[in-house]
This record gives structure tokens, sequence and C-alpha cells, in this order.
């Protein structure tokens, strides 16, 4: 048996002191209210994943132990993968303030006068986001772009008071999953409208947008990488009276293409692209900006500027009546606990390049480098052009003459990590691969890309 | 003049100023947006050396953890070990694509693997999703489980029920699922009034919510009774996690008669609040609601991981991809190194501080009203001039405040928990005594009102706040604001 425990610096001698003060002879004293059957009796039983070193492990055993599990991760790839998660480049100035323990430690800014410092942070945020989605308030964060995208359709709908909602069948399979999964509880009616050429079918659309729609979501780029929504997508939508929700998952295509230029009431998604890295899949950066009309049913947190007594400028928590821990079942969600230290990585993200350096990076080495890439791959034998006749970001979608599960296997060898086999959500799209670009590859990278897949479809890939 | 304690960062933009470099390329571009490329975009222009100063300047202004005991009560604010930031930010955790080829991610997946494991044993289930990002949203997936279950079962419930004491997340989260939330009585003493919850208890409702130790801080024991009124009827009882950091390795919710549990990662497993998040709130089930689990799951196949897309009943997804995955690989490394016997003196510690000082201030005249009974890892306080003594120990004192008007108008909800040292916990005591004094006695505050102020800014005008909301910084050279305008000629050019 250990004395010490790491992190409780609780002596045997406090201890003691501590259970005379309170007038108990020992620890389990205080836990009497437990009845007697109901406790456990015995250590918890957590076996060791390491063979022949029990728990608890040491500083340098678990060091050590973590080290060889993220190797048995194989990271050191050349990415041509996107879907939702995005191998962008995360400047070091981001990652060494995400680990102040200034901005790491604090909980939510309840407290104006002793948490300045994360509000002003999150205003700048909000700023920043509203300046690149023309919209006038941002919340500050949710857990991701699927949760928004459900966030958002209730909060249309408490807006127009009707219950049906309308969602594109070109929107990131696994965000209309879970929102599906939500939307089975209470009185909705989802309706899903298909895909023509690789956008939503908007003959269909129109058809199906009626007085009983609260809104519409479109994602833009959508999960093929193509843009929607810069037609009459808003036009129709708004015939009805109903909110125009702009679904952006590659939040870095902000930089290029403004939402309000093309009637979009409420902005929602992922913004991992700006600073936070893929992390397996999260903690990323869910987001809604809304018109200031709309903003007493946005959920999250909200930051306001105001002054204190002596008025110097400072900053508060906006619209408590909101939130769950003051109107409880009558909050407009349930959020609590949200995602401000992904918002902190944005706003040093977006300072760092900048209006210049973002419209750069999105432009030339995303855009214009996903467009170089096509050129060459959809020349291919067998990776011919698909939804020909788009504008598209940094993802396309070609052909593949392989099982594509089978050809990213075989390019593993090659140290790089292939598209997505579309066929996995889309099981009429089979045979056809998503490839993304960005920054972390150059045309060097997309060149060796082209040649390995030429090669291959010569050779064969079995 | 504005009087800033920092310069919003949009104040230090100059044209021409940059902070980023990008690698040179001859690509030949193209004009693929034509008049659908937007117009202007208005991001700071500044060097690195000034972002470097700005957030180190912001940083300064918030009163942080690292310095000062955090007792916020409910929130269980324990130390965070950096060990644990290091481990998270290795390169082969980070820079991992969530669709990668399985072969690639092994390491992850034991992790996860393991994780799910230990969290079932400490709570008593038979398996746990790691997919909610936070505590709410285990809720909301706990209450999903549980509604599809019913389904399944073909019965019909529509209601969930909870203790006033509850947090609000939870009648927000039974609310916004569209289930019908009823609140249960407490009783004096602080529990749950048995006799009102037999009488709700009706065939129609689905889910008893209940968080044990309550936020009064104490263990309301009568659990057994409960979960036989709950479980008598055919419901589900559900366990808030919130306060499991009172009870590791003491009890086991699933023992209590629990059926589906939230875990609250950032509470109770040390893994960083970071402002508001993120955190993680892992969900864990009974056996027989298993089957109705988010997918995907992390299963073990001979000497491989796996991901199962394939559970019987399986209510969907609630998060793109598989979970806030550093936040867990935190909370792993956390169990990892404190171990069984560990993880029971971090709760047994916690304990024994929240009763020293419920204790030691209730023998200096602080009024509890639960006092007469032992507390778990917390206490409440009740005060008159609660909004007063929690400012002036952060304004006079440099302390951070607890929890104040939660769960009652006037309380004070003190946690200390196991990672304070003994002499803080006397330190924030002493100050909270003479905080208390001075709002008694005018001299002492005169003498108070001479020291040093802590916080960088006086107390907020919340008033004109939340009346006159200014939510983001208008742009300085604002021209094109005309929205209608600019989206009819960006129409008539694509």
């Amino acid at each position: 048996m250990k004395d010490t425990i790491p992190y409780i610096a609780t002596t045997k001698k406090d201890l003691l002191e501590m259970l005379a003060e309170i007038g108990v002879r020992e620890i389990n004293d205080l836990y009497e209210a437990i009845p007697q059957s109901l406790r456990l009796n015995r250590e918890l039983i957590l076996p060791s994943p390491i063979e022949k070193i029990d728990l608890p492990l040491s500083e340098i055993e678990l060091r050590g132990y973590m080290q060889d599990t993220s190797s048995r991760n194989k990271g050191t790839y050349t990415y041509f993968l996107g879907a939702g998660c995005y191998n962008h480049y995360t400047p070091s100035i981001v990652d060494l303030f995400l680990k102040l323990p200034q901005f790491y430690t604090p909980y939510t800014p309840y407290k104006p006068e002793t948490n300045q410092g994360t509000l002003q942070a999150m205003y700048e945020y909000q700023t920043m986001m509203c300046r690149l989605t023309g919209l006038e308030v941002s919340n500050a964060s949710l857990y991701d772009g699927a949760t928004a995208m459900v966030e958002a359709a209730k909060m249309a709908s408490r807006l127009t008071g009707r219950n049906e909602i309308v969602i594109s069948k070109s929107i990131h399979p696994e965000y209309r999953q879970v929102f599906n999964t939500y939307f089975r509880y209470g009185d909705w009616n989802v309706i899903e409208v298909g895909i023509d050429n690789g956008k939503t079918d908007l003959k269909e659309l129109e058809q199906k947008i009626s007085e009983h729609t609260a809104a519409v979501i479109i994602q833009s780029p959508n999960f093929f990488g193509i843009l929607e929504g810069m037609d009459y997508v808003a036009d129709m939508v708004h015939k009805h009276s109903s909110l125009y929700i702009n679904l952006v998952v590659e939040a870095l295509s902000l930089a290029l293409i403004k939402p309000t230029d093309f009637g979009a009431d409420i902005v929602a998604g992922e913004a991992q692209s700006f600073g936070n890295h893929m992390s397996f899949g999260g903690p990323h950066l869910g987001f809604i900006n809304c018109y200031s009309k709309h903003k007493s049913r946005l959920p999250g947190r909200i930051v306001t500027k105001t002054e204190d007594a002596d008025g110097t400028t400072a900053y508060m928590l906006w619209g408590a009546a909101r939130e769950q821990h003051i109107s409880r079942d009558r909050a407009t969600s349930n959020i609590c606990s949200n995602h401000a230290l992904n918002a902190l990585a944005a706003s040093i993200y977006l300072s760092w390049y900048g209006s210049k350096g973002l419209s750069e990076l999105a432009d030339i080495h995303n855009m214009q480098m996903a467009h170089y890439a096509y050129e060459k791959i959809h020349k291919i034998t067998g990776y011919e052009a698909t939804f020909r006749g788009n504008r598209f970001f940094n993802e396309f979608v070609v052909g593949c003459p392989h099982d594509v599960g089978t050809l990213n296997k075989k390019l593993l060898e090659y140290d790089i990590v292939g598209g997505l086999d579309l066929g996995r959500f889309y099981p009429e799209y089979k045979d056809r691969i998503l490839f993304c670009i960005t920054e972390k590859a150059d045309q060097d990278d997309i060149d060796e890309l082209a040649d390995i897949l030429e090669y291959l479809s010569k050779k064969g890939v079995e | 003049m504005e009087k800033e304690n920092v310069k919003l960062i949009f104040k230090e933009s100059q044209e021409g100023r940059v902070a980023y470099s990008l690698p040179k390329t001859t690509i030949e571009t193209k004009d693929w947006l034509g008049m659908c490329r937007r117009k202007d975009l208005d991001l700071p222009q500044v060097s690195e050396r000034q972002i470097a100063g700005h957030y180190q300047n912001l940083a300064e202004l918030n009163f942080c953890p690292y310095s000062e005991m955090d007792p916020l009560g409910s929130c269980t604010m324990k130390y965070n070990p950096p060990l644990m930031e290091s481990i998270a930010s290795l390169p082969g955790f980070l820079g991992l694509h969530p669709y990668q080829d399985e072969s690639t991610i092994q390491g992850s997946l034991e992790a996860m693997y393991f994780l799910d494991l230990y969290l079932s044993e400490i709570a008593g289930m038979a398996k746990f999703t790691l997919q909610p990002s936070a505590g709410a949203h285990g809720e909301s997936t706990g209450i999903m489980i549980g509604g599809a279950y019913f389904r399944h079962k073909g019965e019909k419930r529509s209601k969930v029920l909870a203790p006033d004491s509850a947090h609000g997340t939870n009648p927000a989260s039974v609310a916004n699922l569209g289930f019908e939330y009823e609140q249960v009585n407490s009783n004096e003493r602080g529990w749950v009034d048995l006799a009102d919850l037999e009488e709700r208890m009706t065939e129609d409702v689905a889910i008893f919510m209940l968080t044990n130790p309550n936020t009064y801080g104490l263990f309301d024991p009568n659990i057994d009774k409960i979960a036989e009124i709950i479980h008598r009827k055919g419901g589900l009882l559900y366990y808030d996690g919130a306060n499991l950091n009172a009870i590791m390795g003491k009890c086991r919710p699933g023992d209590l008669g629990f059926d589906i549990v939230h875990i609250n990662l950032h509470k109770t497993f040390g893994t960083p609040h970071a402002m508001g998040g993120p955190g993680a709130g892992p969900t864990g089930v009974v056996e027989k609601l298993k089957d109705f689990l988010p997918v995907p799951t992390v299963e073990k196949k001979g000497e491989k991981y796996t991901l199962n897309y394939t559970v019987t009943h399986t209510i969907g997804k609630v998060k793109a991809f598989y979970g806030n995955i550093a936040v867990l690989k935190k909370a792993y490394a956390y169990i990892l190194i404190l171990g069984p016997e560990g993880l029971r003196k971090v709760s047994e510690t916690a304990v024994v501080h929240a009763n020293y000082m419920q204790e030691k201030l209730k023998k200096r005249g602080f009024e509890f009203p639960y006092g007469d009974q032992h507390c778990m890892h917390e206490c409440v306080m009740r005060h008159e001039n609660i909004d007063s003594l929690g400012h002036l120990l952060s304004e006079r004192f440099k302390k951070l405040q607890a929890t104040i008007h939660f769960p009652q108008a006037y309380f004070y909800m003190i946690e200390p928990t196991e990672t304070e040292t003994k002499e803080s916990l006397d330190e924030y005591i002493e100050s909270m005594i003479d905080a208390d004094r001075a709002l008694r006695d005018p001299k002492a505050m005169e003498e108070l009102e001479k020291g040093r102020i802590y916080t960088p800014i006086l107390k907020v005008n919340t008033r004109k706040g939340m009346a006159r909301p200014c939510l983001i910084e208008k742009e300085e050279n604002d021209a094109s604001h005309d929205m209608t305008k600019l989206r009819e000629r960006a129409l008539r050019d694509c």
C-alpha cells in the first residue's frame, strides 16, 4: 500500500486534525448516509493495459505507455481525407496559448470581475465569426457542427412557431444521423431532399417547402465539396417565411464566401478548421451566428461589452434568461459546458492569418490547389470526373477504378491517407472517392498522389 | 476615450502587418468564384508579437485556479495536472483523422476501450458511450436511450421527473427532447420527499433523474427506497454524475439501483474546465439498455480493437465522429496514475475537506441549513448578503467565489476538492470570516477598503449589460452593410 497519492496533499497528520475538528473517528463515519448493504466493500478492479505493471502507474510509466500508445497510431501520413474533419496547419502560437493555465483551467465566466480575459477573448471571437459570416450575433461556441445543426433547427422552430425542418441529403451523413437521432423525440417532421448532380435537388426542394416549414438547412460547401445556395434558394425559403440555415462544415470557405451575400438567416456549423487539431474527431468547435432580431432564441453563452462601476470597459455574459441555469425547462437549450477553449484557438488562428492571410490560405493553398489536383486526377483512367459543372472549394469527387477500401489500404504503403469511400455513406455512389486538399499537401504531394494512382490504375491494387 | 484594461485586438490592427507565412507556390490560379467571391473581410492585421502580447495580457485578467483554490460548488474545480496536457498533445493523438483505416488507430481505440472498462467498473454499469461532449449532452443521450427503450417495449411514457434541487440542465434536457418535466419536492432534510415521489411516479413516467450526493452536498440515504419506487412502476433511474467525486470506490451508482449514468470527466476525472469547455460526458447503462447505446462502440476482437456500428437498437449518433477524444485521453491517464486506491482516496479526501470547512465555518457562526448532517464533497451555507460576501472575497481577498444562489437563493455552495492543502482551506475560511466581519462592521470595512483591489475591474454594471447588449465590435470602416443590395448584386453576377 502506498502512503502518498499524486495530486493529494493531505498528510496523515492533516487528516487526523481535520477528523478531530469534524468530531468523527474515521473517514467512514462521514459516509454513514450510504446504506451499509449498498457500499462497495472492496477496492475497484481496474485491470492494467500494460503487461506486468499494475495500476497505479508512475508519471514515468504513464508517459512511456502513452507515448507507445500514440505511436501505435500512425499519424505521419499525407492526408487527402477531409469529409468534415480537416487537416489544416495549426500555428505554434495557438498551441502555446491553449496551454496557459489562465485559459485552460478556469470555469465558465459567470463572475465577470474575475474572468475578464475569458470574456474579452470570447467577445473578440464572436466579432470575428460575425465578420466572416456577415451576421450580427454569434454564440461563444457549441460542441460541434452536428449538434450546432440540431440547435439551429430548434432555434428556427421557436422563431417561426413551426415544427417542420427540411434538410438536404448533401449534408454530412453523420450530421444527418445526429439530427435524426434528436428529432425522433418530440413532435417533429423532418423532410429530406435528394441530390441532383452533387447538389440539393432544387425542384424537389421547391415542392417540399411549405407554410409549415420552419427552416431549410443546406450545407455549403456540401459533403461533396460543392458550393451550394448561391442561387435562388434563399428566395424559395423566404417566400414561405421560413428561415434559411446555411450549414458550414469547412469554415475556411468563409474566407471566400460570405453566407449573407446569399440570403442566409442563420449560419451554423463547425469551425474546427480554425486552429483546432483533427484529434481523431474531437473536441472541435460548433457555432451558430444569427441576426440580432433572433438573438433571444440563440442557444449557448453570449458575451456582451459593458462597463464597470468606474466606467472602465468590461465584459460579461448576456441573456442568462435563455439559459438552463435560470430558465430550466423553458431554456433555449440544455447546453452548459461548451467549447470555449476551441473558440479561443479560432480567435488566435484568425488573428494570426488576418484578412490577407486567410484569403490566401483559402484561395491558393486550398481551392486552387484542389482544382490542380482535380485536373490531374480526373484525367487518370478510371478516375472520371463526376458531378460536373459545379463550383467546389477544397474537396471533390471522382470515380475510382478500384474498390476504394482496397485502394486506400494500398495507399497507406506509400504513407498516404486516401480519400473517403463515398459508398460508405451513399450506396448509390459506390466506387466514387472524395478527395480533400489542404495547405498541408503541396504540389509535389499532389503530383506524387497522381503518379501513384496512375501506376495503380494500370497495375491494380490487389 | 474608452478606458480599457486590454485594447481589443481589432484596435491593434494596421494595414500591412501580418503574423502568418505560407509556402511559395507557382501554381496557376483561376477565378473560380467570379462575383460570388466575397468583397470584404475584416480580420485583425497584426504581427505575431502583438498577438502574443494581447493574449498574454488577457490571460492575466483571469483569476486562475492554479493560483487560488476554486471552491465552485457542483463544478469540482480540482487541480488539472500538466502531464495530461502533454499526453493529449502527443502528435500521434492530435494528428489523427477519424476516418482513417482502423489498422492505423489502434492506440487510440485501446485507450477508448480501457476508459469504457474503467468507467463501467467505477459506476457499476455494463457499458459506456464516450460520445457526449458534456454533462448536459450525456443527459440528452441518457434520456434518448430511455425513450428508445420504452418505445421498443411498446410503452408510452411522456414524463421525466427530477427533484427541485436538480441542476438546471436536467429540466432543460428533458424539455428539449419533448418530454414533460415534473419537479419532485425535497423534504426539510434536503432529501427526496418520498411521499411526493410515490405520488408522482406513475406509469406515465419514463425516468427519474437524481444527483446523489445531491446539490445540497448530501447523500440521500433513502436511495434504496427511491430505486424501489421507480422500478416498481417500471421506470428508469438516471444518475447525474456531477457529484461523483464524493463516492468513487465507496459505492457505485449501479449498485444503488441506477440504470443510466453520465459522468462529467471535467469534474471527477481532473480534465480542465477550459473557460467552459471542452469537457466530456460519457454515458453508461445497465445490461438491459446496452443495445440502445449510440454507435459506434469500441470492441476488442482478438488482439484488435474495432469500431462497432451494429448495435441492435441503437438510438443513432449524438455527435459527429466518436467524442471529445483529447479530453477522454486525459481522463484515461488520470485513472491510470491514480489507480483503484488513489481514486478512493480522492473521494475520501474531498469529503473530509468539505466537512472540515463546514464544521469550522459553523463554529464561527456561519449558517449551514443542513449542517446537522455530514456533507459529502461540498457543503451549502446560507448568507443574507451573499452577493456582497462573494464579491468582497474576490475583490479584496483574491479568492475565487464559490457557487452562489444555488440550489436556493442566498445559498453559497462550497466544494474545496481533494487537491487543496489544509492551509489553503484555512486561509479561505479566514478570508470568509474577515469578509463577513467587514459586512457587519463599518470600521472593519473601512480598514479593508484601504487595501488593495485584486480584480482588474470594479463591480460590473450588469443591469446595463443586460439591457443594452453590445455583442460584437462594429467594423471601423463599415461601408457595406446594406445586405439586400449586396445580395442582389451577387445573385445577378453569379
